[in-house]
C-alpha cells in the first residue's frame, strides 16, 4: 500500500516535474551554454569562446558598469521613496482615515495599467513643448524655465517618478494589509502607557511589519535590476549610456547587434546579480521572528 | 472522453498546419511561389503588394505571397534557425553579420543578368555608389533600395519674406542662423531624441574641411581617423551650434516628429533630415507650407569638394536557404526595375538607388536630385551599418558632446577607442567601403538628371 502511494505520488508529480523540467530547466541550461559561444541568433554557425563572453563583459565593457550604475540607482532611489512614502501613507490609512478604502483603490489603480501605458503617459507628461510638467513650470517661472526632462542629463532622475508613482500602490497595500494583522490590544497597552504615535510605529508597527517590509525590499531589488519596459519605452527602443540599464543592454546586444551569445552571457550575470542581491537583502534584514 | 478528444484535435490541427507549410515550401521550391517579407515601417505595404501583382501578371503560374510587418525581424529569426526563411526580404537586421555567417545568398550571378526593362545588366541599372556599399568581402549580398540624401531643409515662406538665401559656405550659414536668432526665430529645429541625426552635420563638416581619404578612413575606422585634428575642429563647431542656440530650446528631449513639427509649424526655420522628410510630415504639413533643402555648406579654405554629398539606404536580400532562391532574386530585380523605382519615387516621395529614378520626383526633392546629380561622389555612414555598437557609442557621444557634458575631444578620442575595440577585436568581422573609382572619375555618380518632371 505505502509503494502504490508513493508510485502515485510520483505520477501525479511527473506532469508539473516535466513542464518544469521543459519550460525553466531546459532553457535555463540551455542558456548556460549557448553563453559559452560567439553566436548571431540567426545562424547555426557558433564559436566556441569559452568564457571569453564573461571576461569580456566583466573586464572590457565600460557600458555594462555604466548600466549597472544605473540600475543600482534605480534600485536604491525610489525603494526608499517608495518604502518610506508607501509606510506613510499605509500607517496614515490604518488609522482610520476617511474614505480610507477609496484611497486603497485610487492609489492601487495604477497597477492595473500596463507599463508600456504608464511611460507613454509621463512620455507626454514630460514633453518639453507641450508636456504638463513645463506646462506647470512656465506660469509659475514667468516662462523663464523649460526643462528637457528626458534630455542626456536629466533621464535618469525622470524616471524615478512613474517607477515611484507606478509601485507606490502595491507597496501600500502590501503594508496596509500587514499593518492591520497587527492586534490592536498592542496600541492600547502602549497608549495606556503614554506612547506616541511615532513611538507607537516605532515599537509595535515596525517590528511586527518587518518581514512584510523584507518581502517588500526584496520586490523592489528584484525590479530594481530587471526593470526594462518602463526605459525602453521612455528611450524610444534606443538607450543611450545616459539611460542604458542591464536589462536593455542584454536586448541590445542580443537582439540589435545580433550579439546573442554575449547578449545570454549578460543575461546570466544578470542572474546571478539578481539572486545574489535578494539572498543579501534576506541576510542584512533577517531579524528574530515575533510571534502575536 | 473529452480531453482525449481535445488531443486528438489539437494533434490534427499541428498535423494539418504542418503539412501546410510543407506544401509551401515544396511549392516555393518549385519555383511556384515566392515568398517575401516586408518591414512595415513608414513606406507601408500598398506599394509592395502592387509590385508583387504586377509580377504575378507579368509571370504566369507564380504566387507572390507578400507579408508586412512592423517587427518581421521576430518572425523572421526563428525562420531563419529552422532552415526556412522566406524567399526575399527587408527588415531592420544587422545584414552585414548575417553575410559574414553565410545567412544571405550573394546576388553577383543575378546582378550580370539583363534588367527588367532596360537594356542594360540588372547590376548596370543601380547607382553605382549606392550598390557599392553592399559588398562584402567582394561580393554583392544586398541591393539597395530606396535611397536618402541628407540635406538641411529650409522653410521657403520665411526665408522669402526675410529675404534669406541659403547659404554656400559655413561663415553665410553661421551670419544666417544669427539673423534668423535675431528675428526671434529658432535657426534649427533638432531631433535631439535621436543625436544620429547630428552625423551627417559632423561628417559633412568633416568632409568639406578634410577632404575625401579622412572622410573614407573615418567610415572605415582606420587607426587616428576619429582623433582627425579637423574632426575635433569639426565636433568643435556643432558644438559651437548648440552653444550660440541655433538649435531650438528643449531640443534635446525632442523626437524626430516633434522637432519636425516644430520646422513645419515655423516655430524654426531649418532642419536637418534626410529625404523622407517630407514623405513622413505628409499629414501634419500645413497646406501653404513650403520647404526645399541645401547641402552642407562649403567651408572656406577646406580642402573637401562641397558638392559630395551623404546618402543612406535601405537594402533587400535573398536568404541563402531560402526554398526559392532564383524566385526571390528575381522578384528584386522586379522591385528595382526603372518603372517600379519611378513608381516608388512618385508615392513615397523619396529617391531611389537606380539610375534615372527621378521621373515623377517632388519638386521639394529637386533641390536633392540636383545635389545628387553635382556630387562628385557620395558617402553613407556605413561605419554604423557594420559595427550597430559603434553607431550606438556614436549616437550617445553625440548627444554628451551637444549637451556639453563632454568636450569635442573628448568626444574624438570615446569614439577613436571604440573604433580601436573593433579593430583589436578577433570576433568582429571587418569591412570597408570605397567610392567606386568611375563614379569619382566621371566627376558625379551617373544618376537622377535635373531635368526630370517634377509634379
Amino acid at each position: 500500500m505505502k509503494r502504490d502511494a508513493r508510485r502515485a505520488v510520483i505520477l501525479f508529480l511527473l506532469p508539473a516535474c516535466g513542464l518544469y523540467a521543459v519550460l525553466f530547466l531546459y532553457p535555463v541550461i540551455s542558456s548556460l551554454a549557448l553563453s559559452l559561444y560567439d553566436w548571431d541568433g540567426f545562424t547555426h554557425k557558433r564559436q566556441y569562446v569559452g568564457l571569453d563572453n564573461f571576461t569580456r563583459l566583466l573586464t572590457n565593457d565600460p557600458m555594462f558598469w555604466t548600466a549597472l550604475k544605473h540600475n543600482l540607482f534605480l534600485l536604491t532611489v525610489p525603494t526608499v521613496i517608495i518604502l518610506v512614502v508607501a509606510l506613510f501613507f499605509a500607517a496614515a490609512l490604518s488609522s482610520g482615515v476617511r474614505g480610507a478604502r477609496l484611497f486603497r483603490i485610487t492609489y492601487f489603480f495604477p497597477n492595473v495599467i500596463s507599463m508600456v501605458a504608464i511611460t507613454l503617459l509621463w512620455f507626454f507628461i514630460y514633453n518639453p513643448t507641450f508636456g504638463l510638467l513645463n506646462g506647470l513650470l512656465r506660469p509659475v517661472t514667468g516662462g523663464k524655465v523649460t526643462i528637457v526632462w528626458l534630455d542626456p542629463n536629466h533621464i535618469m532622475g525622470s524616471l524615478v517618478a512613474p517607477i515611484v508613482w507606478c509601485s507606490l500602490g502595491f507597496y501600500l497595500v502590501l503594508f496596509l494589509a500587514g499593518m492591520e494583522n497587527i492586534p490592536h490590544t498592542y496600541y492600547d497597552a502602549a497608549k495606556v502607557d503614554g506612547a506616541n504615535a511615532w513611538q507607537q510605529f516605532r515599537s509595535i508597527t515596525m517590528p511586527l511589519l518587518w518581514d512584510v517590509i523584507t518581502i517588500g525590499v526584496v520586490f523592489l531589488i528584484i525590479g530594481g535590476l530587471r526593470i526594462f519596459d518602463l526605459i525602453y519605452v521612455m528611450a524610444l527602443g534606443y538607450p543611450n549610456e545616459q539611460s542604458q540599464v542591464i536589462a536593455t543592454y542584454l536586448y541590445e546586444q542580443a537582439f540589435n547587434n545580433a550579439h546573442m551569445g554575449y547578449g545570454i552571457a549578460i543575461a546570466v550575470v544578470l542572474f546571478v546579480l539578481v539572486f545574489a542581491a535578494t539572498a543579501i537583502a534576506m541576510r542584512v534584514m533577517r531579524r528574530e521572528q515575533l510571534e502575536y | 472522453m473529452r480531453p482525449l478528444f481535445a488531443i486528438a484535435a489539437v494533434a490534427l490541427l499541428l498535423a494539418g498546419l504542418a503539412g501546410c507549410a510543407r506544401k509551401e515550401r515544396s511549392e516555393r521550391a518549385a519555383g511556384k511561389e515566392i515568398e517575401v517579407s516586408v518591414f512595415l515601417g513608414g513606406y507601408g505595404l500598398d506599394f509592395f503588394q502592387d509590385v508583387a501583382r504586377r509580377y504575378e501578371r507579368t509571370h504566369p503560374g507564380v504566387k507572390v505571397n507578400l507579408w508586412g510587418d512592423p517587427r518581421n525581424i521576430e518572425k523572421l529569426r526563428p525562420r531563419f534557425l529552422s532552415g526556412d526563411p522566406p524567399d526575399a526580404f527587408w527588415a531592420v537586421l544587422p545584414i552585414w553579420r548575417l553575410a559574414d555567417g553565410g545567412a544571405l545568398h550573394a546576388l553577383d550571378k543575378e546582378l550580370d543578368t539583363k534588367a527588367y526593362g532596360q537594356d542594360m545588366t540588372w547590376r548596370s541599372s543601380f547607382l553605382p555608389s549606392a550598390l557599392a556599399t553592399a559588398l562584402v568581402g567582394g561580393k554583392t549580398y544586398f541591393v539597395p533600395t530606396d535611397l536618402s540624401v541628407h540635406l538641411m531643409w529650409y522653410n521657403v515662406g520665411m526665408f522669402r519674406r526675410h529675404g534669406w538665401k541659403a547659404p554656400r559656405t559655413w561663415p553665410e550659414f553661421t551670419a544666417l542662423c544669427e539673423r534668423i536668432k535675431a528675428a526671434g526665430i529658432a535657426p534649427i529645429a533638432f531631433q535631439g531624441r535621436y543625436p544620429d541625426y547630428a552625423l551627417p552635420i559632423l561628417l559633412n563638416l568633416f568632409q568639406r574641411q578634410a577632404g575625401e581619404r579622412p572622410l573614407f578612413a573615418a567610415i572605415n575606422i582606420e587607426r587616428g581617423a576619429w582623433v582627425h585634428p579637423d574632426m575635433i575642429k569639426s565636433a568643435r563647431m556643432l558644438r559651437e551650434m548648440m552653444v550660440k542656440g541655433y538649435f531650438e530650446p528643449g531640443c534635446m528631449g525632442m523626437t524626430h516628429t516633434e522637432a519636425q513639427m516644430e520646422f513645419v509649424n515655423g516655430r524654426a526655420a531649418m532642419v536637418p533630415c534626410g529625404t523622407w522628410l517630407k514623405a513622413e510630415m505628409k499629414n501634419t504639413t500645413p497646406k501653404d507650407f513650403e520647404m526645399s533643402c541645401f547641402n552642407y555648406p562649403a567651408a572656406p579654405g577646406g580642402k573637401g569638394d562641397p558638392s559630395v554629398a551623404g546618402i543612406s539606404l535601405g537594402y533587400w536580400c535573398v536568404p541563402a536557404q531560402a526554398a526559392n532562391i532564383a524566385g526571390g532574386a528575381d522578384f528584386l530585380k522586379w522591385l528595382t526595375s526603372l518603372d517600379n523605382a519611378n513608381q516608388f519615387c512618385r508615392e513615397k516621395d523619396t529617391l531611389f538607388a537606380v539610375k534615372g529614378a527621378d521621373r515623377y520626383v517632388a519638386k521639394e526633392l529637386a533641390p536633392a536630385v540636383e545635389a545628387m546629380r553635382r556630387a562628385k561622389y557620395t558617402w553613407a555612414a556605413m561605419m554604423s551599418n557594420w559595427y550597430p555598437e559603434l553607431a550606438l557609442r556614436i549616437d550617445d557621444g553625440l548627444a554628451s558632446l551637444m549637451t556639453g557634458n563632454i568636450t569635442p575631444e573628448e568626444f574624438c578620442r570615446r569614439i577613436e577607442d571604440m573604433c580601436e575595440r573593433i579593430r583589436r577585436d578577433p570576433r568582429t568581422p571587418k569591412y570597408r567601403f570605397e567610392p567606386p573609382a568611375q563614379a569619382v572619375a566621371q566627376g558625379r555618380d551617373p544618376i537622377p538628371t535635373p531635368e526630370g518632371a517634377p509634379r
